[in-house]
């Protein structure tokens, strides 16, 4: 695709404070969706298609025609507004009305035979009968894109659940359905249901959930930025789903209409940069053999671990920073990319520190593959938030560590406690000898509750004698003789 | 005239004997005098002595204090039967020598004779304190009672009815610094308004010794009127205003809160609402930020103060930001002038003018917690009114620095303010910085205060286990648990008058 003027669209967004990428990510569309199945597929190359100006009409074409295979006419008009929105004049930016109309009234007629079938099975008493016809019509209704009604007809399997699988089944789909409606907390909830159940008896189905679950949990946790419990789940996701092959659909072990093996190293990795020391990255991320195999799919992540670990900061930043446009990319990522990118830089800045007492914004700077006012602001900002523990010299332009001198400290503290004790104290003690001279404030007997007790001080208050400062000469006490 | 003027003169022996009377001895016949001076008209208290000249010439009043007391009240009122209305003789206004006699008299009672004329003393107070505003010179009636307060009671720890009026004296008369001596004395006990208090059995004597003032300021006593809510609430209140006046913030700062944790029975006091605005107001100024109220202060209150003061926590928030984002005061002003509607009719004007050169120090102050030096170019476009104006802002940052609000140093390498570097200090350097020995005495000194607020809280917790209330509710809890208590009721620990005395937090607790 030849490079074009940005459309004005993009223009727009970013003034909005939209995330808009520029730059053309490594990934190759046909290639990336395709390790996706389900509706994230249209999810996916819809949120390519607003935010990429490179990609996006690529994307917004492949989500129009994803979405024309499906059911969803929501989706589809959707799709043709946005694409008319940025490229009104594209062949594919105008709405197929045939289409629509047809696949609505599919769509009715195949919702109420559902229906049908349901209430037929309710009048047979036949539970095994129900649970499938509300599977049938969560499955039916996740498809149309009705996720409410979808979460509701998954819910109500549950009293007809006969088995223990049946419920890891249920849950396994509300999982999904949370997660599309971005509803993380009860995604959250149904994973804690399944694993809460397979805690004092091991069931297999939740065995075999496993990984799916931790990716599920990871996710909300990251959705939430939580971002250490999130790296906490990914890491301890089971290898088992690494092999998956994403093609085949039969595979149990995929778990594409949600996300890949290749997100989970992804996630895992950023977020524990993220948020773990030195030390845990390389005890919890490096040596765990579990994670390796995730972490294998992306050698990127694994060296950019590598080389935070082995205090080379600047390798580490700028792998990271080639891949930001494809994370940018990402459905789930893209709103975390700012903070964790964030997160992680200031924590390397803060690693680099650690050993200085000064170092000059000229240093950091090459360090940090940036240049000096830049570097100024961010350790600003660092400071500012409480992130790092140290102190601008703009004349010298150095940072300077906060030099303490351990005794002295203790020293003022140790008087600020007192004068603090001696306060609150005081402040008691006349609290109670107030309560025991029975001067608390109340209501004079014989007014009744006086409401807002603005009455109840009678005329004696009348705001004082007057403002402070409205005389001179009042300052200081000047008019006493 | 003769045998009255012995009558008066019989009590306490003249020339002193060589052993003191015993307290009993002493308070018996002091207690006599009392009696009988009672009985005396005040016609013939002021009428003149044979030989001529006044009572009050011939009487010393530092040896006779009571029988002086009674004779300059009568000349002051007349008789005591009409001393309602406080009609008093235009003999007695500010400057004249029956007001000369007065002062003389505030200076020179005896501390221990005065305590026996607890009623009449503070008339003497009332009448001179109303003389006096009512001529409009409040300030001559502030030396005769300040003294008057601190010698009753040298600790000055027990609040009376005096202390308020003096505190509106004073603020009326602009007289900050002249309070002081009596504001500076902590208060710690408050006369009791209710009987509940048990019969005082360790100093049955008025004329003894006492440990803590507060066992002889009562309500039979009469050194302070009957008290209500407004007296003290009122007294801190113009408390923190004088200190207010005088910048001392800190100070002003722990009168107010002692104002707004006052305990609340239903609805908080509009004196109370009052002090709040003036609390958020004197926090900003004293330390940049808003402060979290005190946790003795019940939900209710909280949020009645909130409810009735939202200006004010809407200006302390503005004020909060614009510091913590590095914002120019354009806000703080916004904000400021748009609430005059309310910062007028309460007063508060002049500390909402004061909040905004504040906000220009904090803001210089801010600076010191993330940089370690800067040229007054960067100080003036990050916190001066005007960016540009380098001399301007090099002489206020000169300013803050020697009157002891910022610790840091500066340097003039050129006559070209721009280039002047400021430095920030860190604690143990800089001009503000405390050398281990001053650190050391700073910990002696709030040592020993701190040990003198135990004493009052001992006495406060032998008071309370006197308190009917509390004798009643110990007998029961010692019935409900007899079986597992092996002494009696909890011995009271004012009785070991030692340092044992561990469980002063444990009475804190229980209230």
């Amino acid at each position: 695709m030849a490079v074009q003027a940005e459309p004005q669209y993009f223009t727009k967004a970013r003034r909005a404070g939209r995330i808009v990428v520029d730059d053309p990510p490594k990934l190759d569309l046909d290639a990336y969706i395709a390790n996706y199945r389900g509706r994230t597929r249209f999810d996916r190359l819809l949120l390519i298609g607003l935010s990429s100006s490179y990609l996006y009409l690529e994307a917004l074409k492949a989500a129009i025609s994803e979405a024309k295979q499906g059911t969803d006419v929501q989706r589809y008009e959707n799709a043709v507004m946005y694409l008319r929105d940025i490229a009104p004049s594209d062949a594919d930016a105008k709405p197929d009305l045939d289409w629509i109309d047809r696949t609505k009234k599919q769509v009715k007629s195949a919702t109420d035979k559902m229906e049908l079938e349901l209430k037929g099975y309710k009048n047979n008493l036949i539970k095994e009968s129900i649970r499938m016809g509300y599977d049938d019509l969560g499955h039916h209704y996740h498809r149309i894109g009705e996720l409410s009604k979808s979460n509701k007809a998954y819910s109500q399997m549950r009293d007809f659940c006969t088995t223990n699988s049946h419920i890891v089944i249920m849950n396994m789909h509300l999982i999904n359905v949370c997660i599309d409606q971005h509803s993380w907390f009860a995604a959250q909830n149904h994973v804690q249901r399944i694993r809460g159940q397979s805690g004092s008896q091991k069931y297999p189905e939740a065995e075999k959930n496993s990984a799916k679950l931790s990716a599920a949990s990871g996710l909300t946790y990251m959705a939430q930025a939580k971002y250490k419990e999130a790296a906490e789940e990914f890491l301890s996701a089971n290898p088992r789903m690494s092999q998956a092959k994403l093609d085949d659909p039969a595979d149990e072990e995929s778990y594409n209409e949600i996300l890949t093996p290749n997100d989970i190293a992804v996630y895992g990795g950023l977020c524990a940069l993220a948020s773990m020391t030195r030390e845990e990255l390389q005890k919890q991320v490096l040596d765990n053999p579990g994670f390796r195999n995730y972490l294998e799919l992306e050698p990127h992540i694994r060296r950019a671990i590598s080389y935070f670990v082995s205090s080379k900061y600047s390798a580490c930043l700028s792998i990271l920073d080639s891949y930001k446009a494809d994370y940018l990319l990402d459905i789930y990522l893209q709103r975390h990319i700012p903070q964790l990118y964030y997160d992680i830089r200031s924590k390397a800045i803060q690693q680099y520190f650690i050993p200085f007492s000064c170092v000059t914004f000229s240093a950091l700077a090459t360090a940090f593959n940036t240049d000096e006012p830049t570097i100024e602001f961010e350790l600003n900002q660092m400071i500012k938030r409480g992130n790092l523990d140290a102190r601008l010299d703009l004349v010298d332009r150095v940072l300077l560590a906060r030099k303490v001198d351990s005794r002295s400290e203790v020293h003022a503290e140790a008087l600020a406690t007192a004068e603090e004790y001696e306060r609150t104290a005081h402040l008691r003690l006349l609290r109670i000898g107030i309560l025991n001279a029975g001067l608390e404030v109340k209501v004079p007997k014989g007014l009744g509750n006086a409401g807002s007790g603005s009455s109840q001080d009678g005329g004696r208050w009348n705001g004082g004698v007057g403002d402070l400062l409205e005389g001179q000469g009042m300052r200081s006490g000047a008019a006493f003789k | 005239m003769d045998s009255l003027l012995h009558q008066l003169l019989s009590f306490p022996p003249h020339p002193e004997p060589a052993k003191p009377l015993p307290d009993s001895e002493y308070d018996k016949h002091i207690k006599n005098l009392v009696h009988h001076i009672n009985t005396i008209p005040a016609s013939k208290l002021t009428s003149e002595v044979p030989g001529g000249g006044d009572l009050l010439d011939i009487i010393d009043p530092s040896k006779n204090t009571l029988p002086y007391l009674y004779t300059l009240l009568a000349h002051i009122c007349g008789s005591p039967s009409k001393q309602k209305g406080g009609s008093t003789s235009d003999m007695f206004s500010p400057g004249s020598a029956l007001w000369q006699k007065m002062v003389d008299f505030m200076e020179r009672f005896d501390e221990r004779q005065i305590r026996y004329a607890g009623t009449e003393l503070r008339r003497l107070i009332d009448v001179t304190a109303i003389k006096a505003q009512r001529v409009s010179q409040p300030w001559a009636a502030i030396p005769p009672l300040r003294s008057a307060i601190l010698r009753v009671d040298e600790s000055g720890s027990t609040f009376t009815s005096s202390h308020t009026l003096f505190a509106h004296l004073c603020l009326e008369a602009r007289a900050y610094t002249a309070a002081l001596p009596v504001l500076d004395h902590n208060i710690f006990h408050f006369p009791p308004t209710t009987n509940k208090s048990a019969e005082n059995h360790m100093f049955p004597f008025l004329s003894s010794y006492h440990d803590s003032s507060s066992t002889f300021i009562t309500p039979e006593s009469g050194l302070s009127a009957k008290l209500d809510y407004r007296d003290h609430l009122l007294y801190f209140l113009y408390g923190a205003m004088i200190y207010m006046g005088l910048k001392k913030w800190k100070r002003a700062l722990f009168f107010l809160e002692i104002v707004i944790m006052s305990p609340v029975a239903s609805n908080i006091s509009k004196i109370q609402v009052d002090a709040y605005k003036k609390w958020v107001l004197v926090s900003l100024l004293y330390k940049g930020h808003p402060s979290s109220l005190p946790k003795t202060i019940n939900q209710h209150a909280t949020k009645q103060y909130h409810a009735t003061c939202n200006a004010y926590d809407g200006l302390a928030e503005v004020f909060k930001d614009g510091i913590l984002n590095e914002e120019s005061d354009q806000r703080l002003v916004a904000e400021a002038t748009a609430g005059e509607a309310w910062w007028a009719p309460d007063f508060n004007r002049g500390l909402v003018v004061q909040l905004v050169t504040a906000f220009r120090q904090f803001s210089v102050l801010q600076l010191g917690k993330t940089f370690a030096a800067l040229t007054m170019a960067d100080i003036a476009r990050r916190t001066s009114p005007d960016p540009n104006d380098y001399a301007g802002t090099g002489d206020y940052v000169i300013h803050l620095i020697s009157t002891g609000v910022l610790n840091a140093t500066i340097s003039q390498p050129s006559n070209d303010p721009a280039s002047w570097i400021l430095r920030f200090s860190d604690s143990t350097s800089g001009p503000l910085s405390h050398t281990e020995e001053q650190q050391h005495q700073h910990l002696e000194k709030q040592t020993r205060k701190i040990n003198l607020l135990m004493e009052h809280i001992r006495e406060a917790e032998r008071k309370l286990s006197l308190n009917k209330d509390y004798i009643s509710e110990a007998k029961k809890a010692k019935k409900t648990r007899h079986n597992d208590l092996e002494g009696g009721m909890d011995e009271s620990q004012w009785m070991t008058h030692g340092d044992a005395y561990e469980h002063d937090e444990d009475m804190m607790a229980d209230l």
